[in-house]
């Protein structure tokens, strides 16, 4: 595209050349043509100033000729121009020749000159190949015009106004070769009409009516072109239509006068009587028709450079606002280019610096990634998966803490106890050691005491503590297997499910008066056994804990969310105490009455089940009202077993 | 020992093991003061109180409280608590007696308290001689009427 433009920039100057060589061809030629004019008023009338007019005109062709010698873009058009211009000499020799001859009084020797070696030299020859070359001059542009269209095609941005704008400097071409076509038919028209009223012949009659013809069609012509001019938005059209009619009516002010001079002669009034008419008409002629028509010419040459002007400016800035454009672009992206490349190191760098600190154990480190949104989305979901971490690292925690703890408890018992049973049976010892010595009836209550309750209760407590610790690991293992087996996450109707539960429950219910109401629920994408397992204690717990004071009610009851589903379970049970509501999750917790069996390790295995859900499990309670266990589950990523 | 008056120690167990090893090793320490051995929280504090089931009760206020921190209904932090805010119960020297050996557990109930934190250790010889420096303890201080 750039280059196009480029290519434009070229043709225009091109074209620019080519029409100041036309130009001063055109200017060549009418400068010539009043040279010949300026002549014939000087040998006819004997004015002085025509002579300086004519030596004037002489100069200025002279330096035009200078001008176009060097202007010249083509072999060919130098030699036509030297040929030209020796043609030219040659008729400003003969003219001096019959001027000589008119000074010393030779008048019909001079007109002889002019008339019969002057004329076909001038109008013939010179006039012919000035026109020539003029003709191909304008081939040339308009093939440059073409070209330039062309290119304009690759530039889309370009567009109507600058095709509009070359329409325009073809149509100025136009126009001037038609302004330039009328002003040599009116000059023609113009001798013409000369010789008609230095001799009104018929003949001279006819050739009047034939250029006639021929100006009132050129007329026409130029009326049309103006025309097209306006709707090519060239500026300056009603200029030139004034221009025109000027001329227009001057021509045909000329030819009334002309035919009026003719009727006065053939009315054999004399020469003198009309001298006013015959000067007021070559004034006409002189100072209207043949100067408007001059004007118009500069005119429309002019247009030609204006139009060249537009077409350039636009070009150029075009291509130069195209050159600038594709450069700032290049230099944006280079620069945006950059700073992304920049931001994404910065970015990964700081994810790899965060990930080693928090691979080092540091659980609170969390990574922040500025500007871009990729990295910052990776940075985001690393530390989500951080805090999922710290999480669960939290809750193995309290577990084991918690474990500890309770596993502390029996084993005092256990450790005590045997030490109780080592202190026993020294006590034994020590009494069977006596009683072989005598039979204190004490030591025989004493020793009949140890051996039916010391001893047994002792090895009961044992006993008892070990069991714990037994329950205790296997509640323990049991939660260390979750996560061991894979999801096998299905479409689950929850409704089914815990109606399927509640069978279960139905004797229990019936003996302690109270309802189950299972409401529709929505549905879930989760493991089938992980949720029944759940379900199981939540119903579990809820029948458990119920009131006896008032018949029972629980009620599950749900709907979808976004991407998941949450269920409730609510009883009118006793109700948990709300420093307890976070307890019981805990690891061998419970709250309040230690009446009922359990071992307190259903919700927390409960939790860890939901957890493993990305599910959330929370619950709200008042003492002596009720507890509502919430659940809420999203659905799998995916169905089937995970890998 | 100071046996003029029938003076008894709270024990505020809830594990029947625990409650009878701590008894035992109490009396061959020396005491044979009489231990009333209550298994949770609220029970406690309604005994001291004489509140909710002892209500009407006459019992004296024991001179001293053995106190586990895992108990049910009201826990042991609680208990202490109340005990060491009630005016008529503030006095009371209170031996914190639990499996946790946590510092910050430790240091919340000398906050809360305390007078005495005891860790139940696994080692019936440090537990049993704990209990018996707790009976020379005791039998040092005067009893008061």
């Amino acid at each position: 595209m750039v280059w196009n433009a480029a290519q434009i920039t070229v043709a225009m100057r091109t074209i620019r050349a080519e029409t100041g060589y036309f130009k001063d061809l055109g200017r060549i030629r009418m400068f010539h043509y009043r040279q010949m004019n300026f002549a014939a008023q000087f040998l006819l009338s004997d004015k002085e100033e025509s002579s300086a007019d004519f030596d004037a005109l002489d100069g200025e062709i002279g330096g035009l000729f200078k001008a176009l010698r060097t202007d010249a873009q083509h072999e060919t058009d130098r030699e036509k121009l030297a040929n030209v211009e020796t043609d030219y000499r040659r008729i400003m020799t003969m003219v001096q020749t019959a001027f000589a001859l008119k000074t010393r009084g030779k008048m019909r020797e001079a007109i002889a000159v002019i008339e019969k070696q002057v004329e076909p030299l001038s109008t013939g020859i010179f006039q012919k190949k000035v026109d020539g070359l003029m003709a191909l001059s304008v081939q040339r542009m308009e093939g440059y015009y073409d070209e330039t269209i062309l290119h304009l095609g690759a530039l889309p941005w370009m567009g109507a106004r600058n095709l509009k704008t070359i329409e325009g400097a073809r149509s100025a071409i136009r126009y001037y070769s038609l302004v330039d076509k009328v002003t040599l038919l009116i000059n023609g028209q113009v001798k013409e009409l000369l010789d008609y009223l230095a001799a009104p012949t018929d003949e001279n009659r006819r050739g009047l009516d034939e250029f006639n013809v021929d100006v009132k069609r050129a007329f026409a012509e130029w009326g049309k072109i103006i025309q097209d001019q306006e709707t090519l938005g060239v500026p300056g059209e009603d200029e030139d239509l004034k221009m025109m009619r000027t001329v227009e009516h001057a021509y045909y002010q000329v030819l009334e006068s002309a035919e009026h001079i003719r009727t006065l002669t053939s009315a054999g009034r004399s020469r003198g009587s009309f001298e006013p008419l015959e000067s007021r008409t070559m004034f006409l002629i002189d100072n209207i028709l043949l100067s408007t028509l001059d004007a118009a010419l500069y005119d429309s040459r002019e247009e030609i450079e204006n139009a060249h002007d537009r077409l350039i400016a636009s070009t150029i800035s075009t291509s130069a606002t195209s050159v600038l454009v594709i450069v700032v672009i290049g230099l944006a992206l280079f620069w945006v280019s950059r700073r992304l490349i920049r931001e994404l190191i910065r970015g990964i760098q700081a994810l790899k610096a965060g990930t080693e600190i928090i691979g080092s154990g540091y659980l609170d480190h969390r990574i922040v990634v500025e500007g871009n949104d990729e990295l910052g989305g990776l940075a985001e979901s690393f530390n989500r998966m951080t805090d999922s971490l710290k999480d669960g690292n939290e809750d193995l925690r309290s577990f084991i803490y918690s474990l500890s703890h309770d596993l502390r408890s029996p084993l005092v018992n256990i450790k005590g106890f045997s030490g109780e049973l080592g202190s026993i049976v020294r006590e034994l010892d020590e009494l069977l050691r006596r009683s072989r010595v005598s039979s204190d009836e004490k030591d025989r209550i004493r020793l009949q005491n140890i051996l039916e309750n010391d001893i047994p209760a002792t090895l009961r407590f044992i006993g008892m503590s070990t069991e714990r610790i037994n329950e205790q690991m296997n509640a323990v293992l049991k939660l260390s297997l979750v996560g061991q087996t894979a999801l096998k996450p299905e479409r689950l109707d929850m409704t089914a499910l815990f109606r399927s539960a509640a069978a279960g429950f139905a004797e229990e219910l019936a003996r302690q008066n109270a309802t189950m109401k299972i409401e529709d629920l929505p549905r879930v994408i989760a493991d089938r056994k992980d949720m029944q397992a759940v379900i199981g204690h939540l119903l579990d717990n809820a029948v458990k804990y119920l009131d006896p004071g008032r018949p029972g009610l629980i009620t599950v009851f749900g709907k979808r969310v976004d991407g998941g589903a949450l269920i409730h379970v609510r009883d009118n049970g006793r109700g948990i105490a709300k420093e307890d509501l976070d307890r019981i999750f805990g690891l061998f917790r419970r709250a309040g009455q230690q009446d009922i069996p359990g071992d307190g390790m259903g919700l927390a295995y409960v939790k860890l089940l939901v957890k493993r859900h990305n599910g959330r499990i929370w619950c709200e309670s008042q003492v002596g009202v009720g507890t509502t266990f919430s659940v809420s589950i999203p659905d799998a990523k995916f169905i089937g077993e995970m890998k | 020992m100071d046996n003029q008056q029938p003076v008894m120690i709270l024990l505020v167990e809830d594990d029947s093991g625990h409650a009878l090893l701590i008894e035992k090793n109490l009396r061959r320490a020396g005491i044979s003061n009489k231990i009333v051995t209550l298994d949770n929280g609220q029970k406690a504090v309604d005994f001291l109180f004489k509140e909710g089931e002892y209500s009407g009760s006459g019992h004296a206020s024991p001179p001293l409280i053995l106190l586990d921190l895992n108990l049910p209904v009201l826990d042991g932090y609680q208990v202490l608590k109340i005990i060491k805010s009630d005016e008529r119960t503030k006095a009371i020297p209170v031996v914190i007696l639990t499996t946790t050996d946590n510092p910050r557990e430790v240091a919340r109930c000398y906050e809360l308290g305390c007078n005495v934190y005891i860790t139940k250790p696994v080692e019936y010889e440090k537990f049993s001689d704990a209990i018996r420096k707790l009976g020379l303890f005791l039998s040092i201080v005067r009893v008061p009427d």
